[in-house]
């Protein structure tokens, strides 16, 4: 999911995600299909739309009919698609919020983990983790947080090593590039204090 | 001086060794877009209003707004290199500026940075900028006097310790010329002063900072500067955290006075920061709270009550109106908060009578609460000359002949007004004042002309000092003028009568 996150942020749009994602996810759940309503918007958004753009194009243009629009959704998904998925898709054509549906896709996710518990960590790394790490990573994180957890693993070089977590706004920084910044700190700030108390020590001649 | 590499090495090696590794916890967000002293950020879900954050170019920020889906950051300092995308940290800690007595004498920006070369600020106290002002039961009256050193002002317009007077005029009309002059006259009485200049040109501050340099004053003062060219942001928390340093001493139990230079200019830079935000403008464009923008910061100006250590702040809020219009929407805001004005104005200021205070509306509230018993007592006689001049001042203008009685009231006026006038930078010490005012009120100026009556007072005042010094000695014991003062007072006075009356007899 992280391919869908790495945009812009537009905190107006974001808005409109999180409405649409709630009747959305309101909507599934008489049917019972939430969890798959919620894979279906982000593969459609992931990897149809990503794949052919003209058809982006064309759902997203208001110079094109409603009906137009309507008659493409059901042949390039009928067979693929749960009906309520269907619908949701021709309601947001209709209003011609065709545009902001990648942050659908991500808030519908998010609301999806958030009323069943999941929390979103994103891992960063310096160095590729095998499958073993990352399983070993997943137990010790569902264990001390008490809820599952979807990982995230991406690898950043700047790091220069160690891990850095992300869960929500808050992050865990247990990288060696934050130590070796916060370290030079520490070592300028108290070395200039020790200087100032006793400069005689470290300064003389005339 | 020559440094010792091994030393220093050795620190340097000791450190890292013992350096302990953290896992750092950090609240972030990402910055939407930044420009005009401000950012938008997207995230810090658990930032508090006020918060402090920082950038990751290492400067502050202060969270202002906190919307839906984004956060408003005002940002406390260059924000050239902030970036759209750029992590910001939460602080988890409110706005706080190093306090104590290593800031007197240093010209501060109003986070604490020092402006003055001379090295860092040796201080570990902090005090948060924005603070709750003392509650009622932690007061007392205002009840010892503040001289200002000004003849005009510790007579008619007394301001006590713990007092808020307002000095308000337009450009150019001496503002600042009577808060440096209050500042001078604090020499060796215990009172710290803070100059708060916000929005000031640079120069005009540097010409202060001189003034108060050449006059010993630095010793006892602190200087916490935010011009013209500085953030917004800076300006509109400077004079919070010059009061936050003043507070420091009130708490101690000691005493301070601080000047704002001045309040129009805080409100115009909490105006842009509130417009930048999209805050809802108000009447004139300012933002619905900038009255509680200037209450809280002049609530914070009070006398501590005795069982708290009965210090004081004194603040001297300067506003400027523009054309005398003092109905106007802040300068109305800070009169009804303040304990009273000084009103100077441009007219009398180019007739020369300069401090160019306007006596008849000029008021303090506190009044004689703040005088010592011998000043109330030559201060109401001096009310009455000049109130009943200014009645008849009008008729003056007429040309026509007037009755002996009404000449002599107008006589007597032009002289007292004479007497209240001072030159720049030279403060007097209450005794004087009370030997110039009682000379005039009691008729000894009478025969004097009127160009020379500043001129007699001073040899007035020289020859008190030289040959009398008995006398002045006992009212500045006495604090009061009983009979026997007072006779004593009048003999002297009319000795030097007839000193004064040969000088002139002989240059005739």
């Amino acid at each position: 999911m992280a391919h869908l996150e790495a945009r812009q942020i537009d905190p107006a749009r974001e808005h409109l995600g999180k409405i649409y994602a709630k009747a959305l996810l309101a909507a599934a759940e008489t049917a019972g299909e939430q969890l798959a309503v919620v894979e279906q918007l982000e593969s459609f958004v992931g990897e149809l739309l990503q794949s052919l753009p003209k058809l982006k194009a064309l759902l997203e243009s208001p110079r094109v009919a409603i009906e137009e629009k309507f008659a493409v959704i059901d042949r390039s998904l009928a067979k693929d698609a749960t009906p309520t998925f269907l619908r949701f898709l021709k309601v947001v054509a209709r209003r011609g919020r065709m545009a902001a549906l990648r942050e659908m896709a991500v808030a519908a996710r998010r609301l999806y983990n958030e009323t069943h518990g999941i929390i979103d960590v994103a891992v960063r790394t310096a160095f590729p983790l095998d499958a073993a790490t990352i399983e070993q990573l997943e137990q010790s994180l569902q264990q001390s947080l008490g809820q599952k957890i979807q990982l995230q693993v991406e690898v950043d070089r700047e790091l220069v090593g160690g891990i850095v977590l992300r869960i929500g706004d808050r992050v865990y920084d247990g990288s060696a590039i934050a130590q070796l910044h916060r370290m030079r700190q520490q070592v300028c700030e108290q070395t200039f204090q020790q200087i100032r108390s006793a400069i005689d020590r470290f300064a003389g001649g005339a | 001086m020559r440094f010792n590499a091994d030393e220093i090495a050795s620190v340097i090696q000791q450190e890292i060794e013992q350096y302990e590794s953290q896992l750092d916890v950090r609240e972030v967000g990402t910055v939407l877009e930044v420009g005009d002293g401000i950012a938008r950020v997207y995230g810090l879900s658990n930032i508090m209003a006020g918060e402090m954050v920082e950038f990751p170019n290492g400067v502050n920020g202060l969270a202002f707004n906190l919307e839906e889906n984004s956060v408003g950051v005002i940002i406390l300092g260059d924000y050239l290199d902030i970036e759209e995308g750029d992590e910001v940290k939460a602080l988890g800690r409110l706005l706080s500026v190093p306090v104590g007595e290593a800031v007197i004498g240093r010209v501060l920006d109003p986070l604490g940075n020092p402006l003055d070369n001379k090295g860092p600020l040796d201080t570990t106290e902090r005090l948060n900028v924005e603070r709750i002002a003392p509650g009622v039961s932690e007061r007392q009256p205002v009840c010892e006097p503040l001289q200002t050193g000004l003849k005009a002002i510790d007579s008619m317009t007394p301001i006590g310790r713990g007092q808020r007077e307002l000095i308000i005029g337009d450009r150019k009309t001496g503002k600042t010329a009577i808060a440096l002059d209050a500042i001078l006259n604090q020499k060796d009485t215990g009172v710290k002063c803070f100059y708060v200049a916000i929005g000031q040109k640079d120069s005009s501050v540097a010409g202060v900072i001189k003034i108060l340099e050449d006059h010993g004053a630095m010793e006892y003062t602190t200087v916490i500067l935010a011009g013209a060219s500085a953030p917004a942001s800076l300006q509109y928390i400077a004079p919070y955290a010059g009061t936050s340093m003043a507070e420091y001493f009130m708490h101690k139990g000691e005493h301070a006075l601080i000047v704002y230079d001045d309040l129009s200019k805080q409100a115009q830079a909490y105006r842009e920061l509130s417009l930048l935000m999209r805050r809802p403008p108000g009447r004139e464009a300012y933002p619905g709270d900038v009255f509680y923008c200037h209450s809280r910061l002049l609530e914070r100006s009070a006398k501590m009550s005795d069982e708290l250590g009965g210090g004081s702040i004194t603040s001297l809020p300067i506003i400027e109106t523009l054309e005398g219009e003092v109905s106007a929407y802040i300068p109305t805001n800070v009169i009804s908060i303040t304990d009273g004005q000084i009103y100077l104005q441009p007219d009398l200021f180019f007739a020369g009578i300069r401090p160019a205070m306007n006596v008849g509306i000029s008021v303090s509230r506190v009044g004689g609460a703040a005088q010592i018993k011998a000043m109330k007592k030559v201060a109401g006689g001096l009310r009455l000359d000049l109130a009943a001049f200014r009645e008849l001042e009008a008729f003056a203008q007429l040309g026509t002949d007037l009755d002996p009685a009404t000449q002599k009231q107008l006589d007597r006026g032009y002289r007292m007004v004479e007497i209240l006038k001072q030159p720049q930078y030279r403060p007097m010490n209450v005794i004087d004042q009370i030997l110039s005012i009682f000379a005039g009120t009691r008729g000894y100026l009478d025969e004097v002309p009127v160009p020379e009556v500043r001129k007699w007072e001073e040899e007035f005042l020289a020859f008190m000092h030289d040959l009398h010094a008995d006398v002045v000695n006992e009212l500045k014991e006495k604090q009061d003028i009983d009979d026997e003062l007072e006779k004593k007072i009048e003999a002297a006075l009319e000795e030097f009568k007839t000193r004064f009356a040969s000088v002139a007899g002989e240059t005739k």
